[in-house]
C-alpha cells in the first residue's frame, strides 16, 4: 500500500466526507467489479457498492490498521453480496412454487439461447458457479490477490485457497464448454 | 511422474508452487500433451477473466450517490435528535408544572413510599440473615442479577457506539 493511500485512509477515519469521497473514487471500480462478479447484475452491483461504502464510512473509525483497509472493504462487499444471494434464493424458491410453469418455459428458452452459442461467455459461466468458487476466482483473477492474501482475507489455509481455486477454474472451464459444473 | 498433477496445475500457472513441485510439473509437461493443453487453457481463461472484469467500471457518479446517502442519513439523525430534545423539553416543562401544582402531595407520597421501602428492606434482610437457606438463595440470585445487568449494559453501549 502506498503512503498516499495510507494517509488518505487515516484522514478519512477522522470523518471528513470530502476525503472519504476520494477514497470511494479510488476503490469504487474494485468494489463494483467484485459485486458484479458475485451478483451478475449491474443494478444490484451498484446498490451493493453504494451500501458497502456507506457501511464503510459508518465503521471506518473502528478499523484498527490502515493496511487492512482493502481486505476489510472486500469482506463488507462479500457479506452484502452473500445477503443478496440468500434473499434471491428465498425469493426464487417462493416464486418457483407460484409460477413453476412460467419458470420452466423461461429456463427452456434460456437453455435454447445458450445452446445456440458456441460457448458461454465468462459472465454467463461465472453465474453457474457456486458463490465460493465465484469469490475465489474474482479475488485472484479479477482483483489480483496472491494465495497468501486470499487465505488471510477468507481466513482459510493457503492449501484450501489452492485447491478451491483449482476446483473453481476446472468447473468454470467445464461450464464454458457448455457442460454442467 | 505418471499421474496427472491436475490438482496443482492452477497453482502452477499462478506461480504459487515451490521450486521442487514446479520442477516436477515442468518435467511432467514435457511428456504430457493433455496437461500441457490444460495449462494453456487455464492461462487463456485467467487472461479472459482479468480482461472481462478489468473493463468493468463503476458508475462515474457513485461517490456522489454515496455522499448524498450519507448526507441524508446525517440529516435524518439530526432531525431525530432535535425531535428527541424537543420531547425532553416538553416533558421537563410538564414535570415542573405538576410539581408546582401537586408538589406537597408528591412529597408526602414519596416519604410514605420511602419509609415503607426501608421497613421492607429491614424486615427482608433480617429474615434472610436469620434463615441460612434464604440467605443462600438470595446471594447467588443477587450475583446473577448483577452479572446480567453488567452484560446487558455492555451490549447496549456496544450497539449504540458509532
Amino acid at each position: 500500500m502506498d503512503e498516499q493511500l495510507h494517509r488518505l485512509i487515516r484522514d478519512a477515519k477522522r470523518g471528513d466526507p470530502d476525503v472519504f469521497a476520494a477514497l470511494v473514487r479510488r476503490f469504487k471500480d474494485q468494489v463494483y467489479r467484485y459485486a458484479y462478479g458475485m451478483l451478475g447484475d449491474t443494478m444490484e452491483a451498484e446498490d451493493v457498492s453504494q451500501e458497502a461504502f456507506v457501511k464503510c464510512y459508518a465503521s471506518l473509525s473502528r478499523l484498527e490498521s490502515e493496511f487492512a483497509f482493502a481486505s476489510w472493504l472486500n469482506r463488507i462487499v462479500f457479506n452484502l453480496c452473500a445477503d443478496r444471494l440468500k434473499k434471491r434464493n428465498r425469493e426464487k424458491t417462493s416464486a418457483a412454487s407460484a409460477s413453476a410453469l412460467a419458470g420452466m418455459e423461461q429456463k427452456e428458452a434460456r437453455e435454447q439461447y445458450l445452446s445456440q452459442q458456441l460457448k458461454w461467455s465468462i459472465d454467463e459461466a461465472m453465474a453457474q458457479l457456486s458463490p465460493d468458487h465465484r469469490q475465489i476466482i474474482l479475488l485472484h483473477d479479477a482483483q489480483g490477490y496472491r494465495y497468501e492474501e486470499i487465505a488471510q482475507l477468507l481466513d482459510i489455509p493457503v492449501g484450501t485457497v489452492k485447491s478451491r481455486l483449482n476446483a473453481a477454474r476446472l468447473s468454470l472451464r467445464q461450464v464454458m464448454k457448455r457442460g454442467e459444473p | 511422474m505418471n499421474e496427472h498433477p491436475t490438482e496443482s496445475l492452477s497453482a502452477y500457472v499462478d506461480q504459487e508452487l515451490d521450486a521442487g513441485e514446479r520442477n516436477r510439473i515442468d518435467a511432467h509437461l514435457l511428456h504430457c500433451a493433455s496437461c500441457a493443453s490444460l495449462v494453456d487453457e487455464l492461462i487463456d481463461m485467467r487472461a479472459e477473466i482479468a480482461g472481462f472484469y478489468g473493463q468493468l467500471a463503476a458508475p462515474p457518479d457513485l461517490e456522489f450517490k454515496v455522499l448524498a446517502t450519507l448526507d441524508g442519513r446525517r440529516a435524518k439523525s439530526a432531525g431525530t435528535s432535535t425531535g428527541l430534545t424537543a420531547v425532553s423539553l416538553v416533558a421537563l416543562a410538564a414535570l415542573i408544572v405538576l410539581i408546582s401544582m401537586y408538589g406537597a402531595t408528591f412529597f408526602k407520597l414519596f416519604s410514605i413510599a420511602l419509609q415503607f421501602s426501608l421497613t421492607a428492606a429491614y424486615v427482608l434482610s433480617n429474615v434472610a440473615s436469620s434463615i441460612p437457606a434464604v440467605w443462600g438463595a438470595v446471594l447467588p440470585l443477587s450475583a446473577a442479577i448483577f452479572v446480567f445487568s453488567g452484560l446487558s449494559l455492555r451490549r447496549i453501549l456496544r450497539s449504540t457506539a458509532p
